[in-house]
Formats: C-alpha cells, sequence, structure tokens
C-alpha cells in the first residue's frame, strides 16, 4: 500500500489562555491520499483551523504548543523540521488558501509581486522570469486581462478574484497538498461556484491532494472523497463522502445534517441539537457530546474510540445504531 | 396590507473635487415594489451589492429613501417626522446581521432590553422587570442574564438579546437582515425555529433579508430576489424555489449547495463578477451574464411583469 501523503498522527494541540488550558485539537489523526480531497467539517472551535495550521508549523508557540503527535508529510515529521527545512515546505510542496482573501493578501503589494514572490524564494527564478509566470498563473486560475491585473493591488479587485490571485499564488510552485482553511465561505454563492470548479480542475489536471476546511455540510457534499467530522476538538466520525451523507453514525454527524435547511420545502420543524459546546478549558471525563446527546448512559463517562463500521467509515460512539 | 413598498430607490452620490460636485450614483436601490400581509414572510434574497440590506434600512428610514412610496398600514411614513416616526417606529423593529456588534457593549443585557421602554415611555420603572423577564423567557433565556455584558454570551444568545429587543415594543413588523448568517449551523437551526415560533404566536410579518436560498426557502412565504437594486423575480416561495423563472434565479438555485450526495448535477455557472452599481449595465442589468441574453437585453430594460400564473418576473424571455 503506498504510503499517505499526509499522515497526522495523535495531534494535540492547546493554548495557554487568561481562562485556562483550551484543548483545541486532542488526539486527531487523519490522512490525505495523493489526488484526494479530504473535508475537514465541524462548527466553530471544533479545532479544524487549527489542525490545517498545524500542518504547515503556522500555529504560533506560545501562546500555542503541539502536546502531542506527528505530522508526516511524505513520511518526514513536520513537527520536528527547524525552520529552515519548513521554509523550503511552505508555499512549496504544502501551499495554503484562506477564508477572507483581503485579509491574507499583503494590500500595499501588488498581485503580480504576491504571485512572484514564491517562485522567487522557491525556485530561484528571477524577477521578469518571475512575472511571466505569475501572468500565466493568472490565466490558469481564469482571470480576465491577466497583464493588467498583475500590476493591481488587492483592493482594486472583487472579492471572487482576489481568491483566484490566492489560488494562482498558492498553486505557483505546483505543490502536492493544498490546504484550503474556509476558502469560499465568505464569497457568493455564485462566486463560490466558480471557485469550486476552479479548484476541481487544477485537482484534476495536478493530481493534487486537497485538505479543505469548512462548517458547510452543502459545500462538502459537492467536493469531498472522504470527510473527517470534528467535534470539541475530537474526531466524531470519519468515511468516505457517500457513507456520511448517506448513512451517518454519530449522533452529532446526525443532528448537524438534521439541522440545515434545504430547497426542499418541508413544514416541518428543523431538528436542533441541543444545549451548547462545552467549555473548552474544562471538558469533563467521557464523550465530550455527552450533554446534548439523546444516547448517552453511563458508559459515556469514558472517551469513546473510533469503532469501526465499515472498511472506510468510523465513529467515536458506543451507541452507534446498526443500519 | 400591512406593508406596501412603491418604486422605492436609495442612491448614495458619488462626489468628487473641493466642491463635492455630485458625478454619480451609486444606485444601491434602484425602484422595488412589493407588499406584506400580516403574519406573512417576505423572503428577500440576493448577492452581495445587491441592494437588500440598504432597501430594509431604507424602509424603517435609518437611511432616508431617495424617492418612492412606504405604507405601513396604509399609512404613508416617508412623509412623517419626530413624534410621529418616533411612534410609527414602535411597530417596525430590525434584527441585524452580527449579533455582538448589533448590542451596545457598555450596557448590560438589562439595560438592552429596558431601553425601548424608557425611549417610548412605557410601562413604569416598577414593572419594567417584569416586562424585561418575559421577552427574555419567550426568546429561551434564563433570567440571571441581566447584569451580565454582551461579550459573556456565544454569538447565538446575542442574537437571542437582539430578538428579545426587537420583541420589546410588541412590533408588528421585524426586518430581519441576514440574522442567522454569522451563526453556526445548529444554532442557526435554533434561532430559525425561534422566529418561527415568534411569528405563529405573536402574529408577526418579517422581511427575512438574507444570501442564504435554503433558509430563505424554509422561513418565508414569499421570496423575491434582487440582483443589482432590482426585483428580478417574486412570487411564492416554494414556486419560486422549485420552478424558478427568471436566468438569474435559475442560476442561483443551481449553484446552492445541498447536503447531499447528487448524482447528477447541472450547474448554471455563471461567467463574471456582479457588475458594480454605480455603473450598472445598460438595458437589463443581467445580460451582461445571461445565458439568454438577446440584442435587446443591451438595450431595452425590462419591466417586472405578471404572468398568467400570478408570477412576477423581470424577463419576457421566459
Amino acid at each position: 500500500m503506498t504510503m499517505a501523503l499526509l499522515e497526522i498522527k495523535n495531534l494535540s494541540v492547546r493554548f495557554k489562555t487568561d481562562d485556562g488550558i483550551v484543548n483545541a485539537v486532542d488526539d486527531v489523526s487523519l490522512e490525505v491520499n495523493t489526488g484526494e480531497t479530504v473535508c475537514l467539517v465541524g462548527e466553530s472551535g471544533c479545532g479544524k483551523s487549527v489542525t490545517a495550521l498545524s500542518t504547515m508549523k503556522l500555529i504560533p508557540c506560545p501562546p500555542g504548543e503541539i502536546s502531542g503527535g506527528e505530522i508526516l508529510f511524505e513520511g518526514k515529521n513536520i513537527l520536528k523540521m527547524n525552520n529552515d527545512e519548513i521554509r523550503t515546505i511552505r508555499g512549496n510542496d504544502i501551499a495554503m488558501i484562506f477564508q477572507d482573501p483581503m485579509t491574507s493578501l499583503n494590500p500595499v503589494y501588488t498581485c503580480g509581486y504576491q504571485i512572484a514572490e514564491a517562485l522567487r524564494q522557491h525556485k530561484n527564478m528571477t524577477k521578469k522570469e518571475a512575472e511571466e509566470k505569475a501572468v500565466s498563473l493568472l490565466e490558469q486560475v481564469k482571470i480576465p486581462d491577466p497583464h493588467v491585473r498583475v500590476t493591481e493591488y488587492p483592493h482594486q479587485l472583487s472579492g471572487g478574484m482576489r481568491q483566484r490571485v490566492m489560488i494562482a499564488m498558492a498553486l505557483s510552485c505546483d505543490p502536492k497538498l493544498l490546504v484550503a482553511d474556509e476558502p469560499t465561505t465568505a464569497l457568493d454563492v455564485t462566486v463560490q461556484a466558480q471557485i469550486l470548479e476552479l479548484l476541481a480542475e487544477i485537482k484534476e489536471q495536478r493530481s493534487m491532494a486537497v485538505l479543505f476546511i469548512t462548517h458547510d455540510l452543502g459545500v462538502v457534499a459537492e467536493i469531498a472523497d472522504s470527510v473527517v467530522v470534528l467535534y470539541a476538538g475530537k474526531i466524531a466520525e470519519r468515511g468516505r463522502a457517500v457513507d456520511i451523507y448517506e448513512n451517518p453514525k454519530h449522533p452529532y454527524t446526525i443532528g448537524l445534517l438534521n439541522s440545515v435547511p434545504t430547497l426542499e420545502k418541508s413544514n416541518k420543524e428543523l431538528y436542533v441539537i441541543p444545549g451548547t459546546l462545552p467549555d473548552p478549558t474544562d471538558f469533563t471525563e467521557g464523550c465530550r457530546f455527552y450533554e446534548r446527546c439523546d444516547r448517552h448512559t453511563d458508559k459515556c463517562r469514558t472517551q469513546p474510540e473510533e469503532f469501526t463500521i465499515s472498511e472506510t467509515q468510523s465513529a467515536a460512539c458506543f451507541h452507534i445504531e446498526k443500519s | 396590507m400591512l406593508l406596501a413598498i412603491n418604486n422605492l430607490k436609495k442612491y448614495f452620490p458619488i462626489t468628487r473635487g473641493i466642491f463635492t460636485r455630485v458625478v454619480g450614483n451609486v444606485k444601491a436601490v434602484d425602484g422595488i415594489s412589493f407588499t406584506i400581509a400580516e403574519n406573512e414572510v417576505l423572503g428577500l434574497v440576493g448577492e452581495s451589492g445587491c441592494g437588500k440590506s440598504t432597501a430594509g434600512k431604507s424602509i424603517l428610514r435609518l437611511l432616508e429613501p431617495t424617492s418612492g412610496s412606504i405604507s405601513f398600514q396604509k399609512r404613508d411614513i416617508c412623509c412623517l417626522n419626530g413624534t410621529e416616526l418616533k411612534a410609527m417606529r414602535r411597530n417596525m423593529q430590525i434584527i441585524f446581521q452580527d449579533p455582538l456588534s448589533s448590542l451596545n457593549p457598555r450596557m448590560t443585557v438589562g439595560s438592552i432590553l429596558e431601553e425601548p421602554f424608557t425611549i417610548h415611555n412605557i410601562g413604569t420603572k416598577e414593572d419594567r422587570p417584569a416586562r424585561i423577564n418575559k421577552l427574555l423567557d419567550r426568546v429561551g433565556l434564563a433570567k440571571n442574564v441581566i447584569n451580565r455584558y454582551p461579550h459573556e454570551f456565544s454569538g447565538g444568545q446575542c442574537q437571542r438579546i437582539g430578538i428579545a429587543r426587537a420583541l420589546a415594543l410588541n412590533p408588528k413588523l421585524i426586518i430581519a437582515d441576514e440574522p442567522v448568517s454569522a451563526l453556526d449551523v445548529s444554532i442557526q437551526a435554533q434561532i430559525i425555529n425561534l422566529m418561527i415560533e415568534l411569528k405563529n404566536d405573536l402574529n408577526l410579518s418579517y422581511l427575512f433579508i438574507s444570501h442564504d436560498l435554503s433558509v430563505v426557502n424554509h422561513i418565508s412565504d414569499r421570496i423575491a430576489v434582487m440582483y443589482l437594486g432590482k426585483i428580478v423575480e417574486i412570487g411564492p416561495a416554494n414556486e419560486v424555489c422549485t420552478k424558478p423563472l427568471h436566468p438569474y434565479t435559475k442560476a442561483l438555485l443551481s449553484v446552492v449547495p445541498t447536503p447531499t450526495i447528487k448524482k447528477d448535477h447541472s450547474r448554471i455557472i455563471l461567467q463574471g463578477d456582479v457588475p458594480s452599481p454605480s455603473n450598472p449595465p445598460s438595458g437589463c442589468a443581467f445580460h451582461t451574464r445571461c445565458t439568454i441574453a438577446k440584442e435587446k437585453c443591451k438595450v431595452e430594460e425590462p419591466e417586472l411583469v405578471e404572468n398568467s400564473a400570478g408570477r412576477c418576473v423581470r424577463c419576457p424571455y421566459v
């Protein structure tokens, strides 16, 4: 069996805050294979962005701290790399795109300069070579008039175009893995459709692996090969997209899918998962979903492991119903 | 009819030079008309910059309309001023998109909820606590929140406070401006259910403004679709969502992500971006992105017309 491109093994990340230690990510393991799109799904505070940032060692430490685990990229542990080593990977083998392009693009540099930056850093191109490649990249991401856009500043472009510039930057050094942290959340739905179509094409052409972070279950259904559902820093369920949507097993996943309004008009009340997220500085023993779960029993006072449902699906729950 | 809007416009002038002469206008709302009946929810849907939030604020005269008429219970509210306008505002309230920034961070929840009563001289200092408790109860908040500050609460709880504030004066109409967009999926469901319950219990009407078609479809009786300051389609929610007429509505619906694994999926991906409202295209504003645009569309602006089936659409070719 070929080695996974990215293997996150038992990753734990915590933050020291004034209110106590926040265990943002707790013993999370997942894999991304070449050419695969893995969606990391969950609501605010579940630890998905922290997991994504950890893949490129972008967690500020302090106040953050990687308290356990490994992140293997092509077999090498990223967490053990020094600054020089990780810099050769960032923007090169692993690239990242963020949610809000306006705040993640530098407002005082032209788009062309920012795209060329990675090329000059990693591919030793001259200024001229890098600028030409920048124009070609803007063409690939379907920005009209790329020769003009390359001289413009982020504020002169619309949200959709800025996101395409970010994608061009991310693709510039032909990364093997693209980490996309909520890349379409801030975009209108018609622009989101354009960006998702673009990402699908690029992924296809380059056999690129994608780790896609989002809270939008609709987007996940459209693009995911595999899905990992996070709750309060731990994995609740994982599986192929079809497993999760057609046969969800964890009560949280089921609750989440039932609480999303859809276009099929129904007069039924939306299902509501009762209660709220537990306090991340003070998790109680056992399953973190206990208080909000309609299946909980005393057994759930110990942390459930991920139980295998099928070859492709597993869920961390003692009370998985048989289908 | 509770609310009737006729040809409402809101233009923002673009000025240049030291004498600030007006060189153009951002036509944020460019002639919209609709009605809302008692106990009805009208969903106003569209993407960023289409003018839906501006429309909502103009109706309440939080922004002064440029032209057009707004009647509430058959009374023209555009000409009201001073004490009359203040009295009218008791009937129409607003809930905002960002729950935290719409609450004064320096006021306790109790003070925030008492404010409407104080401004409108309702009740006495003695009976206001009881009124406030009743509001908290309505929105599912515990009574002990009154001495706490907004920053101590989650987004969902802040939105409940915002809703409680909007209910304080027993309004008939609430303008809900993207009330659940900033909330997580599971909290969104709680707030949507709460708003539906309140609508039924208190005989409320809503103008529900959102970019999220799935949410709008769930809560609305009718839906109006806006593009670049104009309504392009309006009709019963179920019909607009299952049998859309306008090409823009069709495109919008085809790309709404739904949480199901689809076997076949025909998506209409629009090319390009939404044009700027300060320089809208000639003729039909949608012609630059429309899949069925004809030569005539570049020149002639279509009217919003009711067809034989009772559906209103701004396109002669559907």
